[in-house]
């Protein structure tokens, strides 16, 4: 299914609060889904492995219970976009205090709230390595969609380290193409976000029922 | 040195002079708001015609029954966009401006360049369709429109029979056709707003979904001028040019657009500043020259007898109609007094207004106001746009006891009302799984209250404050949302409007007595829509650039001269 950036980000949020993520927070999985697939990253399905993994699990089951020191834990996997918008909310936790995260799901949907800070910023899981800023991102390894960071590391780096890579993706507006099993995996959960109509509502919700043949 | 000096005494005072956001973002005066010269359909003829803009039918393929396509380009300095109409046949039962409709009378695409043969083809399966077909990035804008079947009918009918339609008749409606949607910014596959947010006639706000309701507006007369020869053949004669300028495109506009000035809240900051921005820089002149006097007099009897156009079987807005004809009266009597030879006189003159005047008077005289003063606030129309994105990041390292305090000064009228109150959350706003659009439902009446979106901004801050109370001043924010991240949403709202003092809406959304017109009424008057005719709370019919010049004849007349209606459009010979 070819999208617009906006559907893309609209379709994400409604998923992220069908799946039971408060609304503020669903919006932040919304906008960082769009911003990797922006840069040709697997948001999408990252973002579906998430919800389908967690789906209606309360956040206070998801969140690191410790943010005191350089690592970032919890009583089990952690939500990306939980910690990632702690550590962007946090300023990088306090300007690089924090540069380890143990158990994270899906850690690639951290990226967009691990750049905040940074002019540029590594992430490192298992076999995975991703440099990135607003602009751009070099991705080495084949763990991008893992669904389990072990242990990422978190670090700001020179943004010029990007301007070597020759595999960069390019942060490009505009269309993206996402996988149409994965777009329906989402639509179901933004489905749930939607009130079924009845036919007083039909008439009433809107305002009209009136003849247009005037 | 001294010229600095003079301006920073000049900014000064227009910052004390500035509308308190308080006063200005209730719903009450939103509602009442009116077309300005930084309302978007006229910043965009501006445009079109200090570049010398050049609109040319190059395809017109449309049968004897209207069916078929017409091609219009639009061609600027830089850029040509065009639209690309697909007129239809559509039987009576199926005309319907409700989302929920499945066919209209004509279906558009504003195309960003000159299509080929294959774009009109492959866009001839689709846009006809609307929401069931898909755009791509090429489309920057989707749209459709429905005849007025009575004015339709009546111009056809006269032009075939070699006459020109009744005044009155055109006067009573207003349009031959109106939009029942005008989608953008990535809707149905349409062209993502980032891809031409940096063009220069393409970045402000609506720019390109306004371009498109102009060049829909040609469409409307081309159509109706095929159908009469249609029927009259060689005794057929085109459309009086002064009678067509009367003609404006219709829009009917249903709860769909509210909740936009809820979600957007930087952009709606960016409209209100620039708006209040301009009032005030006009109320901060010190005097007021014959010229500009004379201009301000000349509208005032312009908007004044363009009332008498202004129809509307709704009871309340015809009782304001009227009433604003009662302020215009009052406005004109205390002018006869000296009311311009005084120490800023404009400022004067509003401050009389507050004291005098119905909230309809007074905000059609803060257009009036800023009407003859386009060199002093033309600026500000480049100045409306605003990415949400750029308000979008929370600062997690503010201390609760700042957000506490920056939340009870932006949000005072939500932290007044009592939200376990029946009345003051009697509505939930929510998406329909049918059409998936926003609906208003009534919370103890109807299901599905727990899907409510999140638009009763006021309510949540309240809820955020209440968690607040047991958390220590000195914690972070950041540490707060951690675990509580159902307040992330509130945060934000509190944390925008501590830089963006416009950006929310000083009134519950969720009240029983909340008119959800109110909003769609303030939006459209920033698009530059006269007469609107509320069909009930929350639905409204408008009319988009009458009076406005075609491209035909733009270069030859003053572009920007149509806000109010010209005074011998109101008397036709």
């Amino acid at each position: 299914m070819i999208v617009s950036l906006n559907e893309a980000a609209v379709m994400a949020t409604k998923a992220a609060s069908g799946a039971g993520r408060p609304w503020g927070l669903a919006q932040e999985a919304g906008q960082a889904m769009a911003a990797l697939e922006a840069m040709r990253l697997p948001g999408a399905a990252s973002l579906l492995g998430l919800l389908l993994e967690t789906d209606k699990t309360p956040c206070e089951k998801m969140r690191p219970i410790s943010t005191r020191g350089s690592i970032l834990q919890g009583k089990g996997p952690m939500c990306p976009i939980l910690v990632g918008t702690y550590y962007a909310d946090s300023e990088g936790c306090h300007r690089r205090t924090v540069n380890k995260m143990h158990n994270v799901r899906y850690p690639l949907l951290l990226l967009p709230f691990a750049r905040m800070p940074w002019d540029g910023v590594q992430l490192e899981w298992q076999n995975t390595t991703v440099i990135a800023n607003f602009r751009e991102a070099d991705v080495k390894g084949s763990g991008l969609t893992a669904p389990i960071g072990e242990t990422v590391s978190v670090a700001p780096v020179d943004p010029a380290l990007l301007a070597q890579s020759s595999r960069a993706h390019l942060y490009q507006p505009g269309p993206v193409d996402i996988a149409d099993e994965i777009w329906e995996g989402l639509s179901a959960f933004a489905h749930r976000t939607y009130v079924p109509a009845s036919e007083a509502s039909r008439l009433k919700g809107a305002g009209a029922g009136l003849t247009d043949n005037d | 040195m001294v010229d600095a000096k003079i301006a920073s005494h000049e900014d000064a005072r227009v910052n004390e002079l500035m509308r308190a956001p308080e006063e200005v973002m209730r719903l009450a005066r939103m509602g009442a708001s009116h077309q300005t010269r930084l309302s978007f359909m006229r910043a965009i003829l501006r445009r079109v015609k200090r570049e010398g803009w050049q609109v040319e039918r190059t395809t017109w393929q449309v049968d004897d029954k209207g069916v078929g396509v017409g091609v219009y380009e639009a061609r600027g300095p830089k850029r040509t966009y065009s639209l690309i109409a697909y007129a239809n046949d559509l039987p009576p039962e199926k005309r319907s401006d409700r989302v929920i409709a499945t066919e209209w009378d004509a279906s558009f695409a504003l195309y960003d360049g000159v299509p080929a043969q294959a774009d009109v083809d492959r866009l001839r399966n689709n846009v006809p369709k609307q929401e069931a077909g898909r755009c791509a990035a090429s489309e920057l804008v989707l749209s459709r429109a429905n005849r007025s079947v009575r004015l339709f009918e009546h111009v056809a009918g006269c032009l075939s029979q070699g006459r020109q339609p009744e005044v009155a008749e055109i006067d009573k409606v207003g349009y031959l056709m109106r939009t029942t949607a005008v989608y953008g910014n990535g809707k149905f596959g349409l062209a993502d707003r980032e891809l031409y947010s940096t063009r220069e006639e393409a970045g402000g706000p609506f720019r390109v979904e306004l371009l498109a309701v102009w060049l829909i507006r040609v469409f409307t007369v081309d159509i109706v001028e095929h159908m009469a020869r249609v029927r009259g053949g060689a005794n057929t004669v085109p459309l009086d040019r002064e009678i067509r300028r009367r003609l404006g495109v219709g829009n009917s506009t249903g709860l769909g657009m509210a909740p936009f000035l809820v979600t957007h809240p930087a952009l709606l900051n960016a409209w209100m500043m620039a708006r209040e921005t301009a009032l005030a820089r006009v109320r901060a002149l010190p005097a007021a020259t014959a010229g500009t006097i004379g201009h301000f007099r000349e509208q005032l009897d312009r908007a004044h007898a363009g009332l008498g156009r202004w129809h509307t079987p709704d009871e309340r807005q015809s009782r304001r109609v009227g009433e604003l004809s009662g302020d215009f009266d009052k406005l004109k009597n205390h002018l006869q007094s000296d009311a311009f030879h005084v120490s800023e006189p404009w400022n004067e003159l509003y401050q009389w207004a507050v004291s005098n005047l119905t909230l309809e008077g007074q905000e059609a005289l803060c257009s009036l106001m800023i009407e003859p003063h386009g060199d002093l606030v033309d600026d500000l129309a480049g100045k409306m746009a605003a990415e949400e994105s750029a308000a979008y990041r929370i600062d997690g390292q503010m201390r609760l006891g700042e957000l506490v305090k920056l939340a009870k000064k932006e949000f005072a009228w939500a932290l007044a009302t009592d939200f376990s109150k029946h009345d003051q959350i009697a509505r939930f706003w929510y998406v329909s799984e049918e059409k998936l659009e926003p609906r208003l439902g009534e919370r103890h009446e109807e299901d599905g209250a727990e899907l409510e979106q999140r638009l009763g901004i006021g309510c949540e801050v309240v809820r955020m404050m209440q968690a607040l109370e047991k958390q220590p001043d000195s914690t972070l924010l950041g540490e707060f949302l951690l675990r509580h991240p159902e307040h992330r949403h509130a945060a934000r709202r509190v944390q925008i409007a501590g830089w963006c003092p416009y950006a929310e809406i000083h009134d519950n959304v969720l009240s029983a007595s909340m008119m959800p017109i109110d909003m769609l009424r303030c939006k459209l008057a920033f698009f530059g829509a006269s007469r609107f005719d509320p069909k009930s709370d929350r639905w409204v019919r408008i009319t988009m650039y009458a009076d406005a010049p075609f491209p035909d004849e733009i270069s030859n007349m003053e572009a920007d001269d149509w806000g109010w209606p010209l005074l011998h459009a109101m008397n036709p010979t």
